[in-house]
């Protein structure tokens, strides 16, 4: 469980201002906004990195950041990538690389190609899945989706829709219609303030308000 | 993590070993051949030196001929020869000269008679790099020429004494004791050394090269600032929620470029064991600071900026304007007094002068 309670963030130009959201085991918020009106702040928040200015997060379990920029080093391979931010072993990496939930992003396929001979979608693929291998409870993603082809896109929400139901809690900071259709509460972030909107609106009507 | 620390090392190091044979060579090209700039024949550390000569004793025109030949001489100074020690004096005042030389009369008559005459050397303050080297060898020269002249008249005596002509003054081996001749013959020797300007050459070439490997090293921004991640948010993130702390991770980073560099450094350090720059071994872990140091720097800057490019220009810039301040592009010495002055705050100046002692000495 994740609560959101009358948090205030200031970073840069951007502050936000009592923000309130709860989120259950197995469910996913999308959080939708401009560019510049702080959805990567508020994750930011949420993951620990920044501090809010006032009021308190509370998260039940481990979080796992996916940022909009791969953290991925171009000189070497998927495994190192994941290797490097885990003490876990390479039959293990592998097993857990092959699960049920991780095989859907077909990293394995990859597991031994260097990051900078990568596709974009194959690094977000592996991003996603050094960040899971770590196994958090809470999973926030920044603009997971941006400038991925249709296969690489479907993966994801394959996945994220997987994570749910295995009782995980999704924040999702996007501008892509589709990843929407798979939250189940919906935040727009405007001048500062974040108010939950009906689900059944259009992204471009929310944001046009 | 420190496993994979080492693949990213063996994995960067074509890169490293790329940028540092290109900009090495550059490099070493300058030091190797910027002592034919400042030391060869028509460069412009050609200077003037007024000289007065007494026309009382031919030993003064023969000893002063002796050492104006000699190689250090003949190719750092011009002498003008005045009529007089008046006008020598007025020469160096009036800046005409850098410095001037004043042969007493009876010079020559005074060295045999004991009353130990003294040359009068005259000087400006020596601002620049070619005035001391004049300096360095007019002061040389003063003490020499006493000496080279007595010599040349105990070889007269000798010569004289066995009806022997003075250009075959070897065979006197045969009838002079050997140590008597052998000292006059091997001052003599004094006059065919051209140690002045070689040795200053070959200081210059290693404090170039020191100086380069610095700068150099620095600049290495261009290269290592690919490397190093911490300007990248999204790396800090990772680390944090990996329980790595952003000052671990640049820690680990550094030490990281710190390896990369030894191992140049420690390749650079045998190529030049092939050369006559001659730096020394013991360098290898001499230079140790140093290249932490450097390292810190360089991945300090690298995080700085947040893209790689305006990391290596902006610190191209700001390196090559601190490098030239602290003498390591330009001797200090050819520099105006104000910016010798203000290299002491200069901690570049530093890092060059402990390089230098510890690839040199």
């Amino acid at each position: 469980m994740v609560n959101i309670d009358n948090v205030s963030v200031k970073y840069k130009k951007t502050v936000l201002t009592n923000v309130n959201i709860t989120a259950g085991n197995g469910e996913c918020i999308g959080l939708l906004g401009l560019n510049g009106s702080g959805k990567s702040t508020l994750l930011s928040a949420v993951s620990g990195i920044k501090k809010p200015a006032s009021g308190k997060i509370y998260i039940e379990g481990k979080t796992g950041f996916v940022t909009q920029e791969n953290a991925l080093i171009d000189e070497l391979t998927a495994y190192d990538n994941i290797l490097m931010w885990t003490s876990m072993k390479k039959d293990e990496i592998l097993k857990a690389l092959n699960g049920p939930e991780l095989s859907i992003l077909k990293v394995s396929d990859f597991i031994n190609v260097r990051v900078r001979n990568m596709s974009g979608g194959m690094k977000k693929r592996l991003a996603l899945a050094s960040v899971i291998i770590t196994g958090p409870d809470v999973l926030l993603m920044d603009e997971p989706l941006a400038a991925l082809d249709i296969p690489a896109k479907s993966d994801i929400l394959k996945f994220i829709d997987a994570f749910k139901a295995k009782g995980g809690i999704v924040f999702i900071a996007s501008h892509e219609a589709e990843v929407f259709d798979h939250c189940d509460k919906i935040y727009h972030l405007k001048d500062g303030k974040c108010t939950l909107v009906d689900k059944s609106r259009s992204v471009s009507e929310i944001i046009n308000d | 993590m420190i496993k994979v620390l080492f693949k990213r090392i063996l994995n960067f190091m074509p890169y490293v070993a790329a940028y540092f044979l290109a900009l090495g060579l550059a490099a070493m090209a300058f030091a190797f051949f910027g002592e034919n700039v400042l030391f060869k024949d028509g460069s412009f550390s050609m200077v003037k030196v007024a000289c007065y000569l007494p026309s009382d004793n031919e030993l003064n025109s023969a000893g002063f001929s002796f050492i104006s030949n000699m190689n250090s001489v003949e190719d750092t100074i011009s002498f003008i020869e005045l009529d007089s020690p008046e006008e020598v004096r007025t020469a160096v005042d009036e800046g005409d000269v850098v410095a001037g030389l004043i042969i007493p009369e009876d010079f020559a008559s005074g060295i045999f008679s004991g009353s130990n005459p003294e040359l009068e050397v005259v000087f400006k303050s020596a601002d620049t790099f070619d005035e001391q080297v004049v300096k360095d060898i007019m002061l040389v020269l003063a003490n020499d020429l006493g000496v080279g002249q007595a010599c040349v008249q105990t070889i007269y005596d000798f010569c004289d004494q066995h009806g022997v002509p003075f250009d075959q003054s070897s065979e006197l081996s045969d009838v002079v004791r050997i140590n008597e001749l052998g000292y006059a013959l091997d001052r003599m020797n004094i006059f065919r050394y051209d140690t002045v300007d070689s040795i200053a050459a070959f200081t210059l070439t290693q404090k170039i090269a020191g100086a380069a490997l610095v700068y150099v090293f620095l600049l290495s921004v261009f290269v290592f600032a690919y490397f190093c991640k911490g300007s990248n948010p999204a790396f800090i993130a990772r680390a944090r929620l990996s329980g790595i702390s952003p000052a671990l991770f640049f820690v680990m980073e550094a030490m990281s470029v710190m390896v990369m560099m030894y191992i140049a450094f420690a390749l650079i350090t045998i190529g030049l064991q092939f050369t006559k720059i001659g730096i020394s071994m013991m360098a290898l872990i001499k230079m140790l600071p140093v290249v932490a140091i450097i390292a810190f720097i360089v991945t300090g800057v690298s995080y700085l900026f947040r893209s790689p490019v305006s990391a290596a220009y902006i610190s191209f810039a700001a390196f090559t304007v601190l490098m030239y301040l602290a003498g390591g592009l330009l001797p200090l010495e050819f520099m105006p007094k104000f910016l010798q002055e203000m290299s002491v705050y200069n901690p570049f100046k530093y890092l060059i002068t402990f390089t230098l002692e510890a690839m040199f000495t």
